[in-house]
């Protein structure tokens, strides 16, 4: 057995698995925006599958497709979004199918979302425990006092004391870190088979952010809760993902486990993600690699690989073609030109040349 | 109606620390601990209720409106947001002006001689003169709030959060920026910031606040090799690193409950609600920032029982040694 199948708390991901069919598969997915300068790409050609009791992650920077490709799993684009083609299937039903209505019941029940400020979720004119409970009154069938006492046990759950008072409480008379947690017992007191969580912990102190990723994990791991977790910080998802991917200008670079993908990478965007990080265990005075330039526009990109004007390993294929996606292992796929060249990964030592003045692009 | 008092908020309570010509002093510390407050009296932005600061061995209290002047041209900040500390309305050229407007210096054809070399410095270049901030990325707003700070040759450049508004890749970029800079022009910085990782690349030496007090102050290796107070322990094994297998392997303090508010901080050290080595003794007598018997020389922690901790903040073979360290929660 690798690593990479063996989840954070130490369980083989096979033991949980009901079959081989994947909870979420997408495929080829795009999403459009037509704004006023142009046609805005934000989600080209995604493809990846999450599987049953695993946390897939999503990294990248801004404005590199990972919210947008999440709203458009839940059909959640309005207009001037548009999701042009691709296929979503969650626990055997195609979502693109589905009617507004039913994916209303599907949504807040069997698949959840948090975000990273929790007062986008909460309601600052509701009550902690009206909020809590609600799904459950909406979902199935609970009255009032029901859904009030599971309200109690849901935040018990989290760790917030004194639950049976707080819960009359309102948003703003809980610090952050308990918003956050109120907020991860809402999303989780239908059980829901997907938990997705978009920066959940990216405005928090790195102590309370460290509770509530353990706090994700743990409920996660006793609801058998699949969490597709977005995130900006590598270090976050290095800590907590089974499978990964990259994205950059709307397409996903790399995927693969996380072990592959941090320990084994390929693709040079993300050695240059890697390197331009500082980090606790990085050599001292060790100057940082940066990536030179910035982030594409997603209206107009640029011709083939759209990493390329950035790219220190561009030739001149890069420009003019765009990149098939190649397999440097199992599971492991990278969208670049040269990826499946022996000895591919040896070039990243040579790395991202160091110009000390960093002049922008 | 708004002006009595409700409470008074001792954001910052005794701190004391010095700043040596040409290094990096790094103060780190969870939201609310105080450190912009400190840069920002620093500045004379903010007045001090007591205690003093010394700039180049002036009292910058006693300093006349004149002199207070003539600090702020020595003392200069960057702030975390490019997009609110750049006026939209004025060009690059006229923001990058007006600090030699403020401080009556020369104007017309040498100005802009110096303006243009400011952007050179920060990797910009004369054709972006003539734009509004709203035409450049974050990144770049960030190069020309550097521009800005360094138009009078300051000898202390206050950075609050610098990069942490910014990208990854951009992140990087403005470090290796900042330090090269430092290097051509002889700065000191003032290096406010709550993420430790870049605190340790960019900090000659690091002080650690919580709650208005530093908790503990030494040089970058001491500080991330050997933390002796709790509090930095815990910051430090929460910061996650970017290895899924060093992950694996590391043990996690995980400090328990919310940094109390400032209002109303907890008696004696402000730590002990949240410590898993607190006694009565840290409820009763308020520790001071001192050497620690098993420190190096010029390593302070303000702690009652300072101890020596490897293996929290990377992958050390000792690591096991701190396994037992997990506070209940």
């Amino acid at each position: 057995m690798t690593p990479s199948d063996i989840d954070i708390a130490g369980t083989p991901l096979s033991t949980r698995d009901e079959g081989c069919e994947p909870l979420l598969s997408v495929k080829s997915l795009r999403t459009e925006f037509d704004m006023s300068e142009g046609t805005l790409l934000a989600v080209d050609d995604v493809s990846f599958e999450v599987q049953r009791g695993e946390i897939f992650s999503i990294v990248g920077e801004s404005g590199s497709g990972k919210t947008v490709t999440a709203m458009s799993i839940m059909g959640l684009i309005a207009p001037p979004g548009k999701i042009i083609s691709g296929a979503v299937h969650f626990d055997g039903q195609d979502l693109r199918s589905l009617s507004e209505r039913d994916l209303r019941a599907i949504r807040g029940s069997e698949i959840s979302m948090i975000f990273q400020d929790a007062m986008t979720a909460l309601n600052p004119v509701y009550s902690i425990g009206d909020q809590v409970g609600e799904p459950l009154r909406r979902h199935s069938g609970y009255n009032r006092k029901e859904s009030s006492d599971a309200a109690v046990e849901a935040l018990r759950k989290v760790g917030i004391p004194d639950a049976e008072k707080r819960i009359r409480e309102h948003p703003h008379e809980f610090s952050g870190g308990m918003r956050q947690r109120a907020m991860i017992a809402m999303a989780m007191i239908t059980e829901p088979k997907l938990l997705i969580a978009d920066e959940p912990t990216t405005a928090l102190d790195v102590t309370i952010q460290a509770q509530i990723l353990e706090l994700i994990l743990e409920i996660a791991e006793e609801q058998g809760t699949s969490v597709l977790f977005i995130s900006h910080d590598l270090g976050v998802v290095a800590s907590i993902s089974d499978q990964m991917m990259v994205m950059y200008g709307g397409q996903v670079h790399e995927s693969g486990s996380a072990d592959q993908v941090f320990n084994d990478p390929h693709g040079p965007y993300t050695w240059g993600l890697l390197s331009s990080v500082p980090r606790l265990d990085s050599d001292l005075g060790k100057a940082l690699d940066h990536i030179p330039g910035r982030p594409p526009s997603l209206i107009d990109r640029p011709p083939g690989c759209h990493f390329h004007p950035r790219c220190t390993h561009s030739r001149d294929v890069c420009g003019i073609d765009a990149p098939m996606r190649v397999s440097t292992a199992d599971d492991h796929d990278v969208l670049c030109h040269f990826a499946a060249e022996p000895q591919w990964s040896a070039n990243r030592v040579l790395d991202i040349a160091h110009e000390s003045g960093a002049r922008e692009q | 109606m708004y002006s009595r008092p409700v409470a008074h908020v001792q954001a910052v309570d005794g701190v004391s620390f010095q700043i040596n010509r040409g290094e990096t002093l790094g103060l780190v510390g969870e939201s609310g601990c105080g450190k912009s407050t400190t840069g920002r009296m620093i500045m004379r932005l903010l007045e001090p209720t007591s205690g003093s600061i010394l700039f180049e061995g002036a009292d910058t209290k006693e300093l006349s409106r004149k002199d207070l002047r003539q600090l702020r041209r020595q003392i200069q900040i960057v702030f975390q947001d490019p997009f609110a500390s750049l006026s939209p309305r004025m060009r690059v050229e006229d923001i990058l002006a007006e600090p030699f407007h403020i401080h009556g210096l020369h104007e017309g054809k040498k100005t802009r001689g110096q303006i243009i070399d400011l952007l050179d410095a920060v990797g910009m270049s004369s054709r972006h003169l003539k734009r509004y901030p709203h035409e450049f990325s974050g990144g770049q707003r960030q190069r020309i709030g550097i521009a800005r700070a360094l138009a009078l040759n300051p000898s202390l450049v206050i950075l609050d959060e610098p990069v942490s508004a910014l990208d990854v890749s951009i992140q990087a970029q403005i470090l290796n920026l900042l330090e090269h800079l430092q290097n051509t022009f002889n700065l000191t910085y003032l290096l406010i910031a709550h993420d430790l990782a870049v605190v340790r690349h960019a900090a000659n030496r690091v002080a650690v606040m919580y709650l208005g007090k530093i908790v503990e102050i030494t040089e970058r290796q001491a500080l991330y090799e050997c933390p002796v107070h709790p509090y930095t322990q815990g910051l430090l094994s929460a910061v996650p690193i970017p290895d899924p297998a060093k992950e694996k392997i590391r043990t996690r303090i995980l400090l328990a409950g919310d940094p109390p508010s400032p209002r109303n901080p907890p008696p004696a050290c402000r730590f002990n609600p949240r410590c898993w080595k607190a006694k009565d003794i840290c409820r009763e007598i308020e520790p001071v920032l001192e050497q620690a018997a098993t420190t190096e020389p010029g390593h302070h922690a303000a702690c009652h029982f300072p101890e020596v901790a490897y293996g929290v903040q990377a992958d050390r073979s000792d690591a096991e040694n701190t396994s037992t360290t997990r506070p209940p929660s």
